[in-house]
C-alpha cells in the first residue's frame, strides 16, 4: 500500500477510522492530563491559591551610592623599575674590582698585643649585645599575634555530632601535647566574674534603693554585733573578772580534804574484808538448769516462727513502711541536691583560712555628692578583684606570712646550791 | 578474707586516691611554691574541696589545700615547667657567681634568662572564640585596673602599659561596632556592658583618682593573672578587629589633624591619640552592608534559641538599633572638670562626636568656640567672664549615662548646671515582680527611663523600622491568607463578611470596576490586608491561662487563688489611688487658676 494522501481515506469503515485518523492531538492532551495527575492533580481543577503565591518581597530599591564600599586604591606601577627590564640594568650584587692598599702596622709588638686583647674583649661584648639585640628584634616581630581560633569556622567546636573517627583525627592533630581533661572546662563557681553593683551604690541613687542598701549594711552590722556578744557570753562572762588570791587558791586546793577524813572513819567500820565463797551446785541443780535453758530456747524458736508466719498478714503494713522509707529517701536526696546547689554559689573551704568578704561599700546619706565632680569613691577595686577570685574558688584565701629569722639561743645551765637541793630531795625520796 | 585475694589497703582507692596535697604536688613537680602558684594560675588549675576531707587526706583532719592528682599529672606535661626548671638552674648559677663576686658573669647570666610565652595556653584554655568572649569580664576589669597603677618596682612597666594599650584597643572595638549597651556610674567605678558578637561583656573601669594599693592583696598573684589576661586580650582584640576589617594594631583614620606637641615624639603622640578614643580607626576596607538588613530568618532563629516570641526579639533589635544611633548628630564638648575617658567612650560608642580643650590632652578635634557644638558637659559653676553660647545646651555629665540607659536622649532641662539632678538609676537592677500595685507617676517616669518601652517610644520604633516586612507576623495564619485569596478573586478590598452584607450593590460595582480595570491592565504586587486579631489573641491567652490554672495540683490551688485575690486587691487599691491622685491634681490646678485670677484682678485694680 503506497502512502495515501489524507484526503482520500475511506470513511465508511470503522477500521479505516481506527487506522488513518490522526489522534496525536488527543493523545497529547491525555498524556498531559496523566502527567498533571502524576504531579499533584489537574491544574484546571485546582484552587488558585494552590497554584499562585503572594509576592511578599519588597520592591527593589536602588542601592545607596553613598554607602557603597570604597576599595583601597591599587599602588601605582613604578615605571622605572619594571621587573621585566631588570636584566637590562646590570647585575645588582657585583662588586667594583678595586684593589685595597693595606697599610702595614708599624707599631711595636707589646702595644699590638694590648690592643688585640681589648679588641677581643670588645668583640665578645659586641657578640653578647648583638645576641640581645637579635632577641629583642625577635620579640618585636612576635608582637603581632597569630589568631589561635583561625580554624574555628572549619572545625566544629561542639563536635558532639561528629563521627568518632573524625574526633579522633582532630585529637591526633594536637600531637605531642596532652589534651586538657574535659572536667576542667566546668566553671568553679556560679557567681559572675563582675557582680552587678547594688542599685544603691549609684553615685546619685534613688532614695528607695539607697535605703535598701543601708538596710543591708545595718543587717550586717547587727550580725557582727550578735557574734561579738555571743563570744563575750561564752568566754569572758564565764570567767571571773578578778584574779584569784592566795586564799582562794588554798581554799580550792584543800577542797573536800576535811570531809574525807571524817568519812574514812565510817568506812572502816562498815567494810567487811571477808569474801563470801559460793556453794558448789548439785548435779540435780545443774540438770534442771539445762532443762530450763532448752525449754526457753524452744519457746523462743516457736515465737519467732509464729511471728514470721504472721508476717503474711502484715504485708500491707510492710508495704506502707517501705513506701515511707522510699519517700524519705527521695526527700533527703532533694535536700542534698538543694544543699549542693546552694554551695555552688558559695566560697568553698580550700585551705586553712576562711573566705572573708569585704565590707559593703556605701555612701552615707550626708556623704552623697550633689555632682559627679564631688564623688566619694568607696571600696578598693583591686581588693574587690582579689576577693572575687577567692569567692569564685579560683585561688585559696591565705594570710600573709612573714618569716622571722629565729636564731638558736645558746643555753647555759648555771648550777647553784638552790638548784642542787631538789636533786637532793629526789634522792631522799628514792630512799 | 584469706579466700578473696589480697587484703585491701586503706586509702588506696576511691576519694583518697583522687587528691594530692600542695606539698606533694611541689615534690612531684620539682618547683618551688612561687613557681607552682604561677603555673596553676596560668594553666587554670584550681584547688579543690573534697567531699569528705578526712578520707581525702588519708585520715588527717587538718585543713590542707588539695589538688586533683590528675591536674598535677597534667601540669607535668606543660612546656612551661621545663622553662621553670631551666630558670631554677640558672638562678643557682647566678647565685654562685654572685657569691664569687663575679658580677659581670651574673649580669650576663641574668640577661640570657629563658623567656616563656603563653600563646599556646590561650587556645588550650579557650578552645573556641566564644569561650574566650564568655570569660572576658575578668580580663577587662583587671586590665583596666592595672592600666592606672603607678609603676613601682614590684610591678613591671611593660605590664602596666600593655594593660593600658589592650583596654584602649578593646574600647575602640566597642566604639567601632557600636556595641555598648549599659553604662552606670557607681561609687566603686564605672560599670559598662557591651554586646560583643551576641555575648554580654561587663567590666568595671575604676575612677581615675590617685590610686593607693591596699595592704592585704597579694600583688604577685594579681600580676600573674594580669600577665595571662594581657595575652588573652591581645588575641581577642586581634580577632575582633579583623571581624570589622580594622587594622591591628589600631591606626587612626585621620593623621596629623591636630598640631604636634613638642614634648612628645610622634610615636608617643600617636599612641596618645589612639588612647584618646576620639578618632575613628582605619579600616582595610569598608564593612559589608549585608548585616545591616533585618534578616527575618536570623531573627526567627534567635527567637527560637532564646525561647521567646519573634515580636519580642524584633522589638529588642529595634531598640538596639536606635541605641546605636543615640548620639548621632550630637557634637559634645567635654569640660576639663569632667572625667574624660568614660564620657568619650559612652558618647562615641553611640555615634556621637566629642572634643575637649586642646590644652587638656591630645586628641581634641574642635575647640570650644565651635558654633556647631550641640551639648557641653559642665560640672561646676560657669567661670566668670566665660562666654556662653546660645547654640548649645550646657548639661551635667549624668545626662550622657542616663541617656544611654534610657535608650533615648533625656530631656536636657533636667540636667542643666545647678539643677538638682534626677537619681541615677542602675541598669543592672533586676526588674521586680509587680502585682499591679500603685506606683506614683514620678516613679513610673523613672522606670520608663530604664525600660525604654513606653508607648510613645514604641511607636517611634515602628516608624523607624522602614525596612521591616510588616506581613511576616501573619505568615503562619492560614485562615487570613485564605481570605486574602478570595479577596483578590473578587477584586475587592473588603473582607468576606462585609462582602456578604453588601450583596445588592455588588454587581453594579463589579461592572464599573471591570471597565476601569480594563483601561489599565497591569499586574501590580498585591497588598496584604492587616487583620487586627488582637482581641482574639487576648481571648485565647485568657482561655489558656485558665486552662493552665486547671493543671495546678489540688494542694497548691489554695495558694494560687490566694495570690490571685491579692493581685485583685492590689489592682483595686491602685485604681483608687490613681483616682485620688487625679482628683487632687484637679483641685490643685483649680486652686492655681483661681489664685492667678485673683492676682490679675488685684493687678487690674491697682
Amino acid at each position: 500500500m503506497g502512502a495515501k494522501s489524507k484526503g482520500r481515506i475511506p470513511r465508511n469503515k470503522k477500521k479505516s477510522w481506527k487506522k488513518q485518523v490522526d489522534i496525536s492531538e488527543v493523545d497529547e492532551y491525555l498524556d498531559d492530563v496523566r502527567l498533571q495527575e502524576r504531579f499533584g492533580g489537574l491544574v484546571s481543577e485546582k484552587e488558585s491559591d494552590e497554584i499562585f503565591t503572594i509576592d511578599k518581597s519588597p520592591d527593589e530599591v536602588n542601592p545607596d551610592v553613598l554607602l557603597r564600599q570604597k576599595r583601597p586604591k591599587r599602588p601605582k606601577v613604578d615605571q622605572d623599575n619594571l621587573r621585566c627590564f631588570q636584566n637590562l640594568k646590570g647585575l645588582p650584587g657585583a662588586k667594583v674590582p678595586v684593589k685595597h692598599n693595606y697599610i702595614k702596622d708599624k707599631r711595636p709588638e707589646y702595644i699590638k698585643a694590648k690592643t688585640n686583647r681589648k679588641k677581643a674583649a670588645s668583640e665578645l661584648l659586641a657578640a653578647v649585645s648583638n645576641d640581645i639585640a637579635l632577641k629583642k628584634g625577635e620579640e618585636k616581630k612576635k608582637q603581632l599575634p597569630k589568631d589561635p581560633w583561625a580554624d574555628d569556622e572549619t572545625a566544629d567546636p561542639a563536635g558532639d555530632w561528629l563521627e568518632p573517627a573524625l574526633r579522633k583525627m582532630r585529637r591526633c592533630r594536637t600531637e605531642g601535647t596532652v589534651r586538657r581533661p574535659l572536667y576542667m572546662r566546668v566553671k568553679r563557681s556560679l557567681l559572675p566574674a563582675v557582680e552587678p553593683p547594688h542599685a544603691g551604690q549609684s553615685y546619685h541613687p534613688e532614695a528607695a534603693d539607697h535605703s535598701a542598701l543601708l538596710e543591708e549594711a545595718v543587717l550586717v552590722e547587727h550580725k557582727k554585733e550578735a557574734d561579738f556578744q555571743r563570744w563575750e557570753r561564752q568566754t569572758t562572762a564565764k570567767f571571773p573578772s578578778r584574779r584569784p588570791t592566795e586564799a582562794d587558791w588554798i581554799k580550792e586546793m584543800s577542797g573536800g580534804l576535811g570531809e574525807d577524813e571524817e568519812e574514812k572513819g565510817d568506812d572502816e567500820k562498815s567494810v567487811t574484808l571477808v569474801k563470801k565463797v559460793p556453794k558448789p551446785k548439785t548435779r540435780q541443780q545443774r540438770r534442771k538448769m539445762r532443762e530450763r535453758e532448752v525449754a526457753e530456747r524452744q519457746r523462743l524458736a516457736a515465737v519467732t516462727t509464729r511471728r514470721s508466719e504472721n508476717e503474711v498478714f502484715r504485708v500491707r503494713t510492710i508495704a506502707k513502711e517501705l513506701r515511707a522509707r522510699e519517700a524519705r529517701t527521695v526527700e533527703r536526696q532533694a535536700r542534698r541536691l538543694e544543699r549542693q546547689c546552694a554551695r555552688a554559689s558559695q566560697p568553698l573551704t580550700l585551705g586553712r583560712e576562711r573566705f572573708e568578704p569585704t565590707s559593703l561599700e556605701l555612701n552615707l546619706t550626708e556623704e552623697l555628692p550633689g555632682s559627679l565632680r564631688n564623688i566619694r569613691v568607696e571600696g578598693d577595686p583591686l581588693q574587690e578583684r582579689f576577693k572575687s577570685l577567692q569567692k569564685r574558688n579560683i585561688i585559696e584565701p591565705r594570710v600573709r606570712t612573714t618569716q622571722k629569722k629565729k636564731f638558736k639561743r645558746k643555753r647555759f645551765d648555771r648550777i647553784t646550791a638552790s638548784d642542787r637541793e631538789p636533786n637532793k630531795l629526789k634522792t631522799e625520796r628514792n630512799f | 578474707m584469706t579466700g578473696s585475694g589480697k587484703m585491701k589497703k586503706k586509702y588506696a582507692s576511691g576519694e583518697a586516691s583522687w587528691y594530692m596535697t600542695r606539698k606533694q604536688a611541689l615534690d612531684k613537680l620539682q618547683v618551688n611554691l612561687r613557681d607552682f602558684r604561677r603555673l596553676c594560675i596560668l594553666k587554670g588549675i584550681y584547688p579543690r574541696e573534697p567531699i569528705k576531707r578526712t578520707r581525702a587526706q588519708k585520715g588527717s583532719t587538718e585543713k590542707k589545700t588539695l589538688y586533683y592528682k590528675k591536674d598535677i599529672q597534667f601540669l607535668l606535661h606543660e612546656p612551661l615547667i621545663w622553662k621553670m626548671w631551666d630558670m631554677k638552674a640558672r638562678h643557682k648559677k647566678i647565685q654562685k657567681s654572685k657569691g664569687k663576686r663575679d658580677f659581670e658573669g651574673a649580669q650576663r647570666l641574668n640577661k640570657g634568662r629563658p623567656k616563656y610565652d603563653l600563646d599556646h595556653l590561650v587556645k588550650e584554655r579557650y578552645p573556641t572564640f566564644s569561650d574566650a568572649l564568655n570569660d572576658l569580664d575578668d580580663p577587662l576589669s583587671l586590665c583596666s585596673l592595672f592600666a592606672i597603677m603607678p609603676t613601682v618596682s614590684k610591678l613591671s612597666e611593660a605590664l602596666v602599659s600593655d594593660c593600658r594599650r589592650l583596654t584602649v584597643e578593646f574600647m575602640h572595638y566597642v566604639i567601632e561596632s557600636r556595641a555598648l549597651r549599659k553604662a552606670f556610674i557607681s561609687i566603686k567605678g564605672y560599670y559598662f556592658q557591651a554586646e560583643v558578637q551576641g555575648i554580654a561583656v561587663t567590666w568595671v573601669m575604676p575612677h581615675h583618682f590617685v590610686y593607693m594599693r591596699p595592704e592585704n592583696v597579694d600583688m604577685k598573684v594579681m600580676a600573674i593573672f594580669s600577665e595571662f589576661y594581657t595575652t588573652l586580650l591581645g588575641f581577642v582584640n586581634y580577632r575582633l578587629y579583623h571581624s570589622l576589617n580594622l587594622m591591628y594594631p589600631p591606626k587612626l583614620a585621620l593623621t596629623g589633624a591636630t598640631p604636634t606637641d613638642t614634648c612628645m615624639s610622634t610615636r608617643e603622640l600617636d599612641d596618645e591619640r589612639v588612647a584618646a578614643l576620639n578618632t575613628p580607626l582605619a579600616r582595610a576596607r569598608l564593612p559589608d552592608d549585608a548585616d545591616d538588613a533585618d534578616d527575618d530568618a536570623e531573627l526567627a532563629l534567635m527567637a527560637a534559641a532564646a525561647g521567646e516570641e519573634l515580636e519580642e526579639v524584633r522589638r529588642r533589635r529595634q531598640r538596639t538599633r536606635r541605641l546605636q544611633r543615640l548620639f548621632a548628630g550630637c557634637r559634645v564638648f567635654i569640660g576639663r572638670e569632667v572625667p574624660r575617658e568614660p564620657m568619650v567612650f559612652a558618647i562615641r560608642a553611640l555615634g556621637g562626636t566629642c572634643s575637649w580643650d586642646a590644652s587638656c590632652a591630645p586628641g581634641a578635634t574642635y575647640s570650644e568656640t565651635d558654633e556647631t557644638i550641640t551639648h557641653q558637659l559642665i560640672d561646676r559653676a560657669m567661670p566668670q567672664g566665660a562666654k556662653k553660647y546660645t547654640s548649645r545646651y550646657y548639661v551635667q555629665p549624668q545626662w550622657v549615662f542616663d541617656s544611654v540607659n534610657c535608650g533615648d536622649l533625656r530631656p536636657v532641662q533636667l540636667y542643666f548646671p545647678g539643677v538638682e539632678l534626677p537619681p541615677h538609676l542602675s541598669p543592672f537592677k533586676e526588674e521586680e515582680v509587680t502585682w499591679g500595685e500603685y506606683v506614683p507617676p514620678d516613679k513610673l517616669k523613672l522606670l520608663g527611663q530604664l525600660q525604654g518601652q513606653l508607648q510613645g517610644t514604641e511607636q517611634a520604633a515602628a516608624e523607624d523600622g522602614v525596612g521591616d516586612d510588616p506581613s511576616s507576623d501573619e505568615d503562619e495564619d492560614q485562615e487570613s491568607a485564605d481570605e486574602k485569596q478570595e479577596d483578590e478573586d473578587n477584586e475587592e478590598s473588603d473582607g468576606e463578611e462585609e462582602g456578604e452584607d453588601s450583596d445588592g450593590d455588588e454587581e453594579m460595582e463589579d461592572e464599573a470596576a471591570e471597565d476601569s480595570a480594563k483601561a489599565k491592565m497591569k499586574v501590580t504586587p498585591g497588598k496584604i490586608e492587616k487583620v487586627d486579631d488582637r482581641k482574639d489573641k487576648m481571648k485565647e491567652s485568657k482561655e489558656d491561662f485558665w486552662m493552665r490554672a486547671r493543671m495546678i495540683k489540688k494542694k497548691d490551688k489554695h495558694r494560687f487563688y490566694k495570690l490571685l485575690k491579692r493581685k485583685k486587691l492590689m489592682q483595686e487599691e491602685a485604681r483608687l489611688l490613681t483616682k485620688k491622685r487625679q482628683i487632687v491634681e484637679k483641685e490643685m490646678a483649680e486652686r492655681k487658676r483661681q489664685e492667678k485670677k485673683q492676682m490679675k484682678k488685684a493687678l487690674a485694680q491697682t
